[in-house]
């Protein structure tokens, strides 16, 4: 895989959703209050781990593959996909909560734009969140024989 | 006895404000008996200097001569129909081995004879760089390289034998600028714990056998690919032969130096290598690398 290609791939896979719901509109489960507090919870788990994350990385100690790392350049990256990885599911939370105050105003759905914002965010957050646990895994794992 | 001798040619760097032969002037006008120094192991000296555009020197090049002295053991007097003697020595003789050289202050290039047990080029450097107490000269040498090893690759039509010597890549700045990702980067050098990987694949020892062709020169061009990865090769040798029945030449494809052999040296009734002959012959080199410097 290409360095711009991971960069990338959440934005792009998450454009390609919001897309597509764009374009077919299909609709929220019908109990949506039930259901943005479900997505807020996932919101709030993933942000909760990415921040865990980043502490158990701080406290690596500084071995081959942390100076390496910091060598090569790749920490600039690693520590961009954990800002977005954070950023991305902690918005998706703040997202599912306001969620509720246009459910008060536009009830009784929430309409095509809100949707198409809603699931940006969660491709967005899910594929940001997996790229960074596949990474933190590897990074844990390196050196075992 | 073949009596020739390999030269090399190095390029001489300095910051040092003194040039080259500024040094080179001001050592052989120290007294031959203050002229050596240690380095390293070996104690060095400039045997002798000659200075361009002298009587005793005509061409416009500093033609130098370096010794390695040697104070410990030795080698004897050997005789076929004879007992082994040993070389009746004073009590302050020993042994020493010549190196000689040429420097051409307007290409800035030393050219150096390339003996085995004399002063190399590294040991040379030093020794000019450090030679007064207290002012460190800065002159650096560096070989120069052949740029055409690629070209003699191509020469040849038999491949006998390739050598290559691999590290493998580890987390690099060039990996991140060619744009590998962080996910596969911490793939490949998660893989095994080995420092470096060497691969010899060689013909058998038959005189007619050969490698086939084709896919040597795939494999030599795999690694090739290996190396735009910074220093991931370190070695990477081919043999060959440009016809059959032709000397094996090896070319290094890293570190091809430009070299070239000079034939027929004069031998003295000392079996040493008369100075002026080996002067000769890193003029002739000087001189047949005209089109490169």
């Amino acid at each position: 895989m290409k360095l711009l290609v991971e960069k990338y791939y959440p934005v792009l896979l998450a454009s390609a959703a919001a897309y597509a719901w764009w374009r077919f509109s299909p609709s929220f489960p019908r109990d949506e209050k039930e259901f943005l507090g479900a997505a807020i919870s996932v919101g709030s788990i993933f942000t909760g781990f990415i921040a865990t994350a980043k502490a158990i990385l701080a406290a690596l100690p500084n071995d081959s593959l942390m100076e390496r790392l910091r060598e090569s350049g790749y920490i600039k990256d690693l520590a961009s996909y954990l800002t977005q990885a954070l950023y991305g599911c902690l918005s998706f939370s703040v997202y599912g909560m306001a969620g509720f105050f246009f459910l008060e105003q536009q009830s009784p759905s929430l309409g095509k734009f809100y949707a198409i914002g809603w699931i940006f965010l969660a491709i967005f957050s899910l594929t940001a969140f997996h790229r960074v646990a596949s990474l933190l895994i590897k990074i844990i794992s390196h050196g075992s024989r | 006895m073949p009596s020739n001798m390999k030269v090399h040619l190095y390029d001489v760097h300095t910051q040092a404000t003194t040039p080259f032969e500024g040094a080179l002037a001001a050592i052989s006008a120290t007294p031959l008996d203050q002229r050596m120094r240690s380095v390293g192991a070996n104690e060095i000296r400039l045997e002798n200097c000659l200075t361009p555009n002298t009587p005793a020197n005509a061409s416009s090049y500093w033609l130098l001569d370096f010794t390695n002295l040697r104070f410990k053991n030795g080698p004897g007097k050997a005789n076929r129909v004879a007992p082994m003697t040993g070389f009746s020595l004073g009590p302050d003789d020993g042994f020493g081995e010549e190196t000689a050289a040429l420097y051409d202050p307007s290409k800035k290039v030393l050219l150096i004879q390339y003996n085995h047990h004399g002063p190399r080029a590294s040991a040379i450097c030093s020794y000019i760089s450090s030679f007064f107490p207290g002012v460190m000269l800065d002159y650096e040498l560096s070989i120069r390289l052949n740029p055409n090893a690629a070209l003699k690759l191509q020469r040849q039509s038999i491949l006998r034998k390739i050598d290559a010597k691999i590290t493998p890549p580890k987390i690099s700045s060039s990996m991140r600028k060619s744009g590998t990702s962080l996910d596969n980067a911490l793939s490949i050098s998660n893989s095994i714990g080995g420092n470096t990987i060497e691969i010899t694949i060689s013909a058998s020892r038959s005189k007619s056998s050969k490698l086939d062709f084709q896919k040597a020169h795939e494999f030599i061009s795999a690694i090739k690919e290996l190396m735009s990865n910074g220093d991931a090769v370190e070695r990477l040798e081919v043999e060959g032969r440009p016809s059959p029945g032709a000397p094996i030449e090896t070319i290094d494809l890293i570190e091809e130096r430009i070299e070239t052999t000079i034939y027929n040296l004069t031998l003295g009734s000392d079996l040493r290598y008369i100075q002026s002959s080996r002067w000769e012959g890193l003029l002739k080199a000087r001189n047949g690398w005209g089109a490169i410097l």
